[in-house]
């Protein structure tokens, strides 16, 4: 949200107080619209399945949610792969905000399709081909996390959690490919290039679960980006302080 | 199907279905709102002109 009344740093403090701005209400606001058509198709207005039943809902949010983690996954990639490259502290931190949002979506992913297995399958969890590299999907991106919260020099740090985020993309390659490669309990993909499984309401709903949990996706990667970016100004300043008082002691003393 | 199975089978399946929604509309809520607390909490320890979004 923008605000012109004076902020923490005086009158002339005319800047945003928060990581919104009115890109993001827009945003947002579109957001949460999409968010109740959603809820209307998804669980009011789209028919149960033949064969699951109302299960077949969870899939609204369970696809949206897995694909959408994949994209996350390919950003921390890009991310990583241009910090690499070029050193740009920016696409750090897009990769950063990016992969925190993917480790998020991909949680939903697991959680989702344990609560749409138990009634379909009989079961919670399974180790086939696609539950357990979605696992190890979940486990990269914590690693990933782990490696940038290590105390260490930017350079290194940032260093360290680019390599980690360049190993995303095959393991995303392996979990979309895992039910072609591999017998799975899993079934293959409801949409593809050759066509959809399924039609009318129920695929208009899946379309809306896309939709607005795309929307949702980049709202929370740009505000993490800047509170990322926010978090590096701060951690900027207090270095700068903490050098100009070591220089005003040598000074002293 | 006899009402009461077709009962039976939508009461044993909702909760599921329940569950995985609020899961996903609970995380991206509860999300949202930690960044943007943060975000706040944030932007007053750094100057305005490193916070201009737009």
């Amino acid at each position: 949200m923008t605000t012109e009344t004076a902020g923490p740093f005086g009158a002339s403090d005319s800047g945003p107080t928060s990581t919104g701005s009115r890109t993001t209400m827009i945003l947002g606001v579109v957001t949460l619209v999409a968010l109740g058509v959603l809820v209307l198709f998804g669980l009011i207005l789209s028919p149960a399945d033949e064969n699951q039943g109302d299960a077949v809902r969870i899939m609204y949010v369970h696809v949206p949610s897995a694909t959408l983690s994949y994209v996350g996954c390919f950003l921390t990639a890009i991310g990583s792969a241009v910090f690499l490259w070029r050193k740009s502290r920016w696409w750090d931190l897009v990769a950063y905000a990016s992969a925190e949002v993917a480790a998020l979506f991909t949680a939903f992913t697991l959680v989702t399709g344990m609560l749409w297995g138990r009634p379909t399958w009989g079961v919670f969890w399974v180790w086939d081909a696609r539950l357990t590299s979605e696992a190890m999907l979940m486990l990269l991106l914590l690693g990933y996390l782990a490696v940038r919260g290590i105390a260490a020099d930017y350079g290194v740090r940032a260093k360290r959690a680019a390599i980690v985020g360049l190993l995303l993309v095959p393991n995303v390659f392996i979990v979309r490919q895992s039910v072609q490669w591999w017998r799975t309990l899993h079934q293959t993909p409801t949409l593809s290039l050759s066509g959809a499984e399924i039609q009318g309401l129920m695929l208009f709903s899946l379309f809306t679960g896309f939709i607005a949990i795309t929307l949702s996706f980049i709202w929370m990667v740009i505000h993490r980006f800047r509170v990322a970016w926010l978090e590096e100004q701060v951690d900027a300043e207090g270095l700068d302080t903490a050098i100009a008082e070591r220089r005003a002691e040598g000074v002293v003393s | 199907m006899s009402n009461s199975l077709i009962l039976a089978e939508a009461s044993g399946t909702w909760p599921y279905v329940a569950a995985a929604w609020v899961v996903v509309f609970g995380g991206m809520g509860a999300y949202a709102f930690a960044t943007v607390v943060r975000g706040r909490r944030l932007s007053k320890k750094v100057p305005p002109e490193k916070r201009r979004w737009s």
